[in-house]
């Protein structure tokens, strides 16, 4: 297999039949806020063979503290716009499709390997866990708030629905959150999305990952 | 009953007869503790553990956890894994050898 010049310094580490698998798979991002903006990047560059960027969103100034995708120059304009834009500016190696539309019952879920789920919202997520496990499709949360957030695998008929491990949890409006990281949880969302298409590694199944950056704690609750 | 202020993060569970209670995030902030072990000779709900724990810590972490009744908005608490609300809430019964997680879950994305 010739190995597109990209991908070089992770080929060897990786292996040629993981690259294939991520070639061949196709990937769902729910929201391309903060954590989608570098899960969305981080698959892009790792080699993921398509994409599905879904946000009904446009881009504000108070974004771009921690949304890697965008620059003051794509004020007001789409989300997922400048973002298929952007990645293929990266690499033209991943097909990406963007859906300008917000997650509801209404949405048509396509044919996805996995899905990442990078809302903003408890109330969003849970809709979106429904149409997932209806689809029976692995679903790869994160979430964040001020210098914490969580990261947990959910494998339909094999752990707790996303609905199940939060139930009764309630929303609570934007509240401050650390740049850094919103960045360090996406990463592990989009390491976690890899290993599930790769097969490889121990993936956070059954397990709930919560980094805390102001006291560098990772801690790992088994759920 | 004792307590003993947890610093070991590689046990996954209470031992023997102690039941053990993490903080993460910025409850370990507010609380100003990452956990402790409580010893019990029986099973003792939510409710309890969280008024023995305020005994053993010296100040009222119900008031954090809970608002009257209820679990506070913003906290959620599993015990062995499992949200107490599917378990029986704050009279959800936590026997020697439990682990009981208490968080914030982070909402934003």
């Amino acid at each position: 297999m010739l190995i597109n010049p990209i991908f070089d310094r992770h080929a060897g580490l990786l292996g040629s039949n993981c690259l294939k698998k991520l070639q061949r798979s196709s990937v769902l991002i729910a929201g391309l806020g903060g954590l989608g903006s570098t899960v969305a990047q981080l698959l892009v560059r790792t080699g993921i063979g398509t994409l599905h960027i879904v946000d009904h969103d446009t881009v504000e100034e108070s974004n771009l503290n921690r949304q890697l995708l965008y620059t003051s120059k794509d004020i007001g304009k789409p989300k997922v716009e400048i973002a298929k834009k952007r990645l293929a500016e990266i690499s033209a190696h991943t097909k990406v499709m963007p859906h300008k539309v917000k997650i509801d019952a209404n949405f048509d879920m396509p044919d996805v390997d996995v899905i990442v789920d990078c809302l903003d919202s408890f109330s969003d997520r849970f809709i979106l866990d429904e149409m997932a496990e209806e689809a029976d499709i692995p679903l790869v949360h994160g979430g964040v708030a001020r210098f914490h957030g969580q990261v947990t695998v959910i494998r339909y008929g094999l752990t707790q629905t996303l609905r199940e491990i939060f139930e009764a949890v309630e929303d609570s409006g934007p509240v401050p959150v650390y740049p850094p990281l919103v960045v360090a949880v996406a990463s592990i969302q989009a390491s976690e999305t890899v290993k599930l298409l790769c097969g490889m590694g121990e993936n956070l199944i059954n397990r709930l990952l919560i980094v805390d950056m102001l006291n560098n704690t990772f801690d790992v609750i088994d759920l | 009953m004792d307590e003993r202020r947890d610093t070991d993060r590689g046990e996954t569970k209470g031992t023997g007869n102690r039941i053990k209670i993490e903080f993460f995030a910025t409850l370990r902030l507010v609380l100003g503790v990452a956990g402790l072990e409580i010893e019990a000779d029986g099973p003792v709900t939510v409710r309890q553990l969280i008024s023995i724990a305020s005994e053993k810590l010296g100040t009222d972490i119900s008031a954090k956890l809970m608002d009257g009744d209820k679990i506070k908005r913003g906290t959620m608490i599993l015990v062995n894994g499992k949200n107490i609300h599917h378990l029986n809430g704050l009279d959800t019964l936590v026997k020697p050898g439990d682990r009981v997680a208490v968080f914030p879950p982070a909402g934003g994305g």
